[in-house]
């Protein structure tokens, strides 16, 4: 055991605890930033898109195509959520809430009565490299790289594509919008699709390094809105950055110096210190000390 | 009964009244009076394990009235409500095995029990009111809090996790730490010699849950329908514009929390002292989901409709597990039905409808204002 | 002139990249009906906000009776005697009109003197007998007059009124401006943010304009209504 595979261990862990953070909020931060409802069931979604990815890996299908498949069946799904039960409660933010946990509830009981409370696994593909006599897996190297991507192509599609546009305009003024041709329920669908997508190609990948049972997403959904909240509204995707950088990096400390579960904790310890400093984010607090320095 | 106290009635009555409470009539009360009697004398019929079974509903009543009091006056949501249970349960059960032989009763650890979460409220609390955190973030910290205790509890199988006699016992759920030690106590109040013991198991503790119950409510709606109950109402209405009259909101938005946190302690001592049992599971998300489902289906702005919710669901639950493990997933869809049907809850829009019948019956005038109005009103 | 009652030295806010207020300064006499108004988008809003504490300017100061309460909560203010009305109707719409007055008069009362107290604040913004309906129930001009009544329960020494009489009829409008004047009799400085010049005609008062965030013109109604600059930035030609 030498120093410098102790010091890429860390470095290591950081990037893993990133990539957790950042898919876990990726879809979250997606339709909570658009549409303002935190969807309680996105866990739930990705413990969708892990079952489908497992159930397509043992028939056969090549990694790629489960992932594909996870995430077009939890968009489906997402779909059906929306049409029918969440179209309901837009500027609602607490009846949201409530009701997607109910959906998520529906959902996590629906499976395990379906499937039962065994649990799957997938093996973690890709091996493993060794630096100083410490022994690490490429295929969290290669969630990182994934996590980055999405969020990167799910920032491009708001920033460029006409859908982003549109997508924008219905949320800042639907009547608006609307008048001038924005079919803006169909905005509200799509974009819930999306977001319901990226939970489960963010469960399919998750699936292939952790244990799969109907209760897999119960304890992304409140890690992933942490991360949200820290991030702040002001540039959601910017902020989601800035606050997985921050509480991965707090966690990674806290479980070396101590163990797994404190790092745990120290997350929402991060996050709730860093919410008394910057009750609105941290991308919301970068904002407000820019505008101040532009008023000097 | 004497013309004195007959005399008085009227003003206690009228403490209890108000537009915060659905049901203020005289044939509301009677119907009232009528259904406590009835709990009051179902032992002399019900089964022994019908018995057991209708204490441990009153505590979840209790446990969705301390819901009821945040989020349906105060407008503060908590998807965390059981991490108070959990800890008024933890603090009963540690108090109790620890004081049981020293002093001969339990009432300590009932008030402890009370007391211990109202402290973990004041302090979280303080954090996320003083700091303006929104409404949506401080309803899902508190699941994480829960979460948290929860991962706590089941790591702590090592003996050193031992506080005096009082072993937290991980997944094992607390028990005692050594085999002189005593287990968790059953409920025993009294002094010296006048003690009394509550098996769980018995009438004693039903009675005791349903007076605890009938207490709360009670104390509830003297609460909701005093000055500090048009405050709560006022900020939950307007925060911003409460404020401007020079309230400061963040104390009232505390004090409520503490004092929600406190029964729903109440609520988890007293189901400890039921099964002399506690255990991680009770910081999950089952409970804490549990108790959001029973105030949203009874309707979170109205003390009676989410007793009598809290009640009739958990009686499905039970009688739904003989058809195998599917209450969770019957429960959800409830939820979830009953917020597209009857967003203001199933039982407050009944209720304010049967009110409206009644009054149109007798003919008077102006109904009192229900939450089902206000909802015509705002679509 | 006396005193200033109210101050803002040199105050700029800044949401995000736009400037919504620019380095004000203004000051209100104590005992005066001052008018601030502005075409869209000058800043009345954000002014307002600033003043009564739900927002705190990015750099500039603030000053009420001589104390400077730039950092002061919005509740702090309120029992220094500063009491405001939001744009739109800012009652509670669950509670009975005796009920919302119960709320500004809980802090100055004992409970048993809030009925009364209720009812002859309520006569006063003529609105006697409507005790126990719910607001929700009431026109949209007796919930303004009800939103005005919230504040002057609270007895204060400032009152700021933003938009009384937005959505009001004419007639409605006649009544809220007499309402303004006789409250300034009875020894109230009032400061009024509109948008609608007709109103601010018939107040006739000391008249602030901004625009762009700054202070663009100050002086007597008459003199306000017959500046060319003013004229000109109402109607949009500048």
């Amino acid at each position: 055991m030498e120093w410098s595979g102790q010091v890429f261990s860390w470095i290591y862990q950081y990037f893993d605890n990133m990539a957790f953070l950042l898919l876990a909020a990726s879809g979250l931060i997606l339709i909570y930033g658009m549409m303002g409802v935190i969807n309680m069931a996105h866990g739930e979604l990705m413990m969708i898109g892990a079952y489908v990815a497992s159930a397509a890996f043992y028939v056969g299908a090549p990694a790629p195509v489960a992932i594909v498949a996870a995430g077009l069946v939890a968009g489906l799904v997402g779909i059906a959520m929306e049409r029918l039960v969440i179209r309901h409660f837009y500027n609602q933010l607490l009846s949201s809430l409530v009701v997607t946990w109910g959906l998520s509830l529906i959902l996590s009981q629906g499976v395990l009565l379906a499937l039962g409370p065994s649990t799957m696994n997938m093996p973690t593909p890709f091996g493993s490299f060794s630096v100083g006599g410490f022994s690490f897996g490429v295929y969290r190297m290669v969630l990182f790289a994934t996590a980055i991507g999405l969020i990167a192509g799910v920032w491009a599609l708001f920033r460029f594509s006409s859908f982003g546009v549109a997508a924008r305009a219905a949320m800042e003024n639907p009547r608006m919008a609307s008048a001038l041709g924005v079919d803006t329920k169909r905005v509200y669908t799509a974009t819930f699709a999306i977001g319901s997508a990226l939970g489960g190609i963010a469960g399919a990948l998750f699936a292939q390094t952790a244990a799969i049972s109907p209760f897999f997403g119960q304890n992304y959904t409140p890690m992933a809105f942490i991360t949200v909240v820290m991030g702040g509204g002001a540039s959601a995707i910017l902020g989601l950055v800035y606050a997985a950088l921050y509480l991965a990096g707090v966690q990674t400390i806290a479980s070396n110096v101590f163990n797994q579960y404190v790092g745990y904790v120290s997350i929402m310890a991060a996050a709730f210190i860093g919410l008394l400093v910057m009750p609105s984010g941290i991308s919301d607090f970068v904002q407000k000390r820019r505008a101040r320095r532009m008023a000097r | 009964m004497t013309g004195v106290t007959r005399s008085r009635i009227p003003a206690l009555l009228a403490g209890l009244n108000g537009p915060q409470t659905l049901g203020n009539s005289r044939l509301f009360w009677v119907l009232w009076l009528a259904g406590v009697a009835a709990f009051a004398l179902l032992p002399c019929v019900a089964s022994r394990y019908q018995v057991l079974t209708a204490s441990n509903f009153f505590i979840s009543a209790i446990l969705a009235l301390s819901l009821c009091l945040i989020w349906g006056f105060a407008g503060i949501l908590s998807l965390g409500q059981a991490a108070f249970f959990g800890v008024g349960g933890y603090a009963y059960g540690i108090v109790g095995i620890n004081l049981i032989e020293a002093t001969g009763e339990s009432g300590a650890a009932l008030v402890v029990g009370a007391l211990a979460p109202a402290l973990l409220a004041a302090a979280v609390g303080a954090l996320m009111f003083y700091s303006r955190l929104k409404g949506v973030y401080v309803a899902i910290l508190m699941l994480v809090v829960s979460l948290l205790l929860g991962l706590f509890m089941r790591q702590t199988a090592d003996p050193a996790y031992a506080i005096g006699g009082a072993y937290l016992g991980g997944m094992n759920g607390l028990g005692p730490a050594t085999a002189s030690d005593p287990s968790i106590p059953n409920l025993t109040l009294g002094f010296g010699e006048l003690v009394a013991e509550f098996d769980g198991r018995g009438r004693s503790f039903y009675w005791l849950a349903l007076g605890a119950l009938v207490a709360v409510y009670l104390g509830l709606r003297w609460l909701v329908n005093s000055s500090f109950g048009y405050l709560l109402v006022a900020v939950r209405e307007d925060e911003r514009r409460t404020e401007t009259f020079g309230y400061d909101v963040r104390l009232i938005q505390l004090g409520a929390f503490c004092i929600s946190a406190a029964l729903a302690g109440l609520a988890g001592a007293l189901y400890t002292a039921w099964g002399t049992y506690i255990h991680p599971d009770g910081f999950s998300v089952g409970p804490n989901i549990l108790v959001v489902i029973w105030v949203a289906v009874g309707g979170r702005k109205d003390l009676t409709s989410v007793v009598v919710a809290t009640l009739s669901l958990s009686w499905i639950s039970i009688e739904l597990a003989t058809w195998g493990e599917i209450s969770l997933l019957v429960l959800g869809v409830i939820l979830v039905a009953a917020m597209l049907v009857a967003p203001e809850g199933v039982f407050a829009t009944l209720g304010a409808w049967f009110g409206r019948l009644m009054v149109r019956s007798r003919r008077r005038p102006a109904p009192p204002p229900t939450a089902a109005a206000k909802l015509g009103a705002a679509r | 002139m006396s005193a200033p009652i109210l101050e803002v030295r040199d105050v700029h806010k800044v949401y995000g990249g736009v400037r919504a207020l620019n380095g004000l300064s203004l000051s209100v006499a104590a005992g005066e009906i001052h008018c601030v108004v502005g075409p869209n988008g000058a800043g009345k809003s954000t002014f307002f906000k600033t003043l009564i504490g739900v927002e705190r300017p990015t750099t500039g100061q603030v000053f009420y009776k001589g104390q400077e309460v730039t950092k002061l909560p919005a509740f702090r203010r309120a029992r220094l005697g500063l009491s405001v009305k939001f744009q739109n109707i800012s009652a509670f719409g669950e509670l009975t009109a005796l009920q919302n007055l119960f709320v500004p008069l809980r802090r100055n009362h004992r409970k048993a003197d809030i009925p009364a107290r209720a009812s002859a604040v309520l006569a006063r913004v003529g609105l006697a007998g409507v005790e126990d309906t719910p607001v929700r129930q009431l026109s949209h001009g007796q919930q303004q007059w009800l939103s005005i009544g919230l504040s002057i329960a609270a007895e204060p020494d400032l009152l700021l009124l933003d938009e009384p009489a937005a959505g009001l009829s004419s007639e409605e409008t006649a009544r809220t401006a007499e309402l303004i004047r006789e409250l300034n009799r009875s020894g109230m400085t009032v400061v009024v943010i509109e948008h609608d010049m007709g109103f601010i005609r018939s107040l006739r008062a000391r008249t602030s304009v901004l625009h762009y965030g700054r202070l663009f013109a100050q002086g007597g109604f008459d003199e306000i209504a017959t500046n060319e600059d003013v004229r000109r930035i109402y109607l949009g030609a500048a």
